[in-house]
């Protein structure tokens, strides 16, 4: 399997351990990533908030070179790229000013034909069987509790992943592994990650607020896209 | 004529004569929210859902339905100014709960982008300095570049100190990078900027 990989920022700075887990990962299941040649960044949650063709234009810019270079399929594991990716899609599919304007900007005629594609929805697309039989180890020692957070499964009617409220697609990827997800209250509350750098101290607290409930069933560790 | 538009009438004057007018003109706020939104503010009749469900509801100033209900209500200032409008995460939970299908989400965006259009006073000039770095390195390098931002965010808010003793950890990890990745064709992505400025 070939696939069209957009890392996007973090993976190559503050989050390098994704990518390199990602990598390892997709080597030992054949899945060979290409990454799209001379990507930019997709404006993440600061150009919507300043300006609504911006945030469009910046990751139309990846799925035009994306098409250009022949990817029909492209793999976002940031869950802020995958989901300005999918919105972007949509919008300009179904919003004609929209398209237009983005249009103008770039300067080339968008068309679409693209599909985007988060963690779990890859390894979904893989085949959960087939990664099944390439498990070396058990990992029932493991307790985990899957966290979506916001970006993978909102807006649904665009990302079109999984259950907005109580989604289980992770679930049934760790699952594989020999272990049991547990069922917790917090898998898509927010954990504030937009205010990281400027307001610390929300942050803080709404990812505190989802330690308790994940701890008090010994529940060892927590994982996410 | 729009609900908003007649929610106005009767909020600010009381006056019946005024209330029955047929001839009203379009209101230039609410059409270009319209334009961006692709959605009407009058659409809310505020049930309180997204309110109930905001993660960032007990650090803001309003609710995030009474921003909406300040807008229906012609107080364009005091929805611009308000504070809830910058403390939105942008999780959209409330664009996914509405019962209504109004995108308060992005209704929020839309009230970022034209209170910075109209150059209004926010008291949260940490998350506007934040925005405003974040986005100058991807105009300036195609990519965002954290330490280049952080630097940027710090000189712009003087909150010189803070986090930097994480610093050292991240680059002996090879987690951050003194000087930025710069893409090829750093012009094509320059000029996307020109629609914000």
């Amino acid at each position: 399997m070939n696939l069209g990989y957009y890392p996007g920022c973090s993976l190559e700075g503050s989050a390098k351990e994704f990518n390199q887990s990602l990598k390892a990962t997709l080597q030992a299941l054949e899945v060979q990533l290409s990454e799209i040649d001379d990507w930019s960044c997709c404006g993440a949650s600061s150009a919507h908030s300043a300006n609504h063709l911006l945030a469009l234009a910046l990751p139309a810019r990846n799925l035009l070179l994306a098409k250009k270079q022949g990817m029909s399929e492209i793999v976002a594991p940031c869950a802020a790229c995958y989901n300005r990716l999918a919105v972007t899609r949509h919008e300009l599919n179904n919003n004609e000013t929209a398209r237009k304007g983005v249009e103008d900007l770039l300067e080339t005629p968008y068309s679409d034909g693209m599909q985007i594609l988060n963690l779990v929805q890859l390894f979904h697309h893989i085949g959960l069987p087939v990664i099944k039989e390439k498990i070396k180890r058990q990992m029932s020692f493991l307790k985990p509790a899957c966290y979506y957070g916001c970006l993978l499964v909102r807006p649904n009617n665009i990302t079109g992943f999984d259950d907005a409220e109580h989604p289980t697609a992770m679930e049934q990827v760790v699952e594989i592994t020999g272990t049991k997800a547990v069922d917790w209250n917090f898998k898509v509350e927010c954990c504030g990650a937009s205010h990281s750098i400027a307001h610390t101290k929300i942050v803080e607290k709404l990812s505190k607020n989802k330690l308790p409930p994940a701890r008090c069933a010994t529940r060892t560790s927590i994982c996410g896209s | 004529m729009y609900a908003g538009e007649c929610y106005k009438q009767i909020g600010t004057s009381g006056n019946t004569e005024e209330m029955k007018m047929h001839e009203v003109h379009k209101d230039p706020f609410i059409e270009e929210l319209i334009a961006i939104t692709g959605q009407d503010p009058a659409q809310c009749y505020q049930c309180g859902k997204c309110s109930a469900g905001c993660p960032v509801r007990e650090f803001a100033e309003d609710a995030p339905n009474r921003v909406v209900r300040y807008v229906q209500l012609g107080f364009y200032d005091k929805a611009l100014q308000s504070n809830t409008v910058w403390l939105c995460a942008g999780c959209q939970t409330c664009s996914g709960r509405c019962p209504k299908d109004f995108h308060l989400a992005q209704f929020m965006d839309a009230m970022r982008e034209m209170g910075t259009k109209r150059h209004i006073v926010t008291k949260e000039k940490k998350t506007v300095a934040f925005h405003e770095s974040f986005l100058d390195q991807i105009k300036w390098n195609g990519r965002s570049h954290e330490f280049g931002m952080v630097l940027e965010y710090k000189l712009k808010t003087m909150d010189l100190f803070k986090d930097v003793d994480l610093v050292p950890g991240m680059l002996s990890r090879g987690k951050l990078s003194i000087l930025p990745e710069k893409i090829k064709d750093g012009n094509s992505v320059k000029k996307l900027f020109k629609e914000k400025e």
